[in-house]
């Protein structure tokens, strides 16, 4: 519960939670926070994500699986206080966001850190962008806000999306050209009954 | 106006057809996650299907009637 007391951390808990890592776009308010993916991917290696230093527009890419040092502060808060907040996915409309994370207690801490080690499922598509999103908040007022946008590494068909897909579509596509055939009826039924 | 190919199949192949074509979008990163066409294609890709069964393009469009079986 303790990782959830800060949480610029909005980005990093949306990379713990989502497997993913926090990562760029913006970050609204007196909020901090990093991420350190110990093996990192296959092209960049080890390497460590500020959400300060993001801009807008940013991709960061994850691996599939790996462990993350994370840290996370607030400041210009002290003592014990109310603080909730989440971090969702955005899903396509109508369906809104996939909360993955929510907090809310009481705490005094200011910052946090911690280590997660995560593994995304198989079928999740690679290099496609995630948009995650959260936000925080002190005494029910929103003091953190903002959005990431993350990506797995990997190619089109490390995922085995890719050919069921390819599969549903020519497989549906032979039933659309069956549909699409003129129906012909014998017009001499009658007689064969 | 009649139907000149099965519209009812055309239906369900429409969704099928375009739900999986926004799947390969996704999957092949030419969409991202929350793109609104993952859930659009599908619900459209009924529509065209029975639009579809209704023109019926494929196969002959001017083949004259069957003629009755002769009689012996």
């Amino acid at each position: 519960m303790a990782r959830r007391v800060i949480l610029l951390a909005v980005f990093v808990a949306g990379l713990v939670c989502i497997g993913a890592a926090p990562a760029g776009a913006e970050i609204n308010g007196p909020c901090t926070g990093s991420g350190a993916f110990n093996r990192g991917t296959k092209a960049r290696g080890p390497f460590t994500v500020n959400a300060q230093d993001l801009k807008p527009g940013d991709v960061v890419e994850v691996p599939v699986k790996d462990t993350v040092h994370w840290k996370g502060d607030i400041s210009g808060v002290s003592g014990n206080r109310k603080i909730d907040g989440f971090v969702a996915v955005d899903l396509p409309w109508p369906f809104g966001e996939a909360t993955i994370d929510t907090w809310g207690k009481s705490t005094d801490l200011t910052g946090n850190e911690g280590e997660h080690s995560y593994s995304l499922p198989s079928l999740i598509p690679r290099g496609v962008e995630f948009e995650v999103s959260g936000q925080h908040s002190e005494n029910g007022v929103v003091v953190c806000s903002g959005t990431a946008k993350v990506k797995v590494e990997g190619s089109a068909f490390d995922s085995p999306l890719a050919p069921i897909g390819l599969g549903g579509t020519a497989i549906s596509g032979v039933g659309l050209a069956f549909a699409g055939r003129p129906v012909f009826k014998k017009l001499w039924a009658k007689d064969d009954a | 106006m009649k139907a000149r190919g099965r519209p009812v199949l055309g239906g369900f192949a429409g969704f099928f057809f375009f739900l999986f074509l926004a799947v390969d979008l996704l999957a092949f990163g030419v969409i991202p996650l929350n793109s609104p066409l993952l859930t659009v294609l599908p619900v459209l890709g009924i529509f065209l299907g029975i639009a579809f069964a209704f023109w019926a393009p494929f196969g002959s469009r001017d083949k004259p009637a069957a003629a009755p079986p002769t009689a012996f």
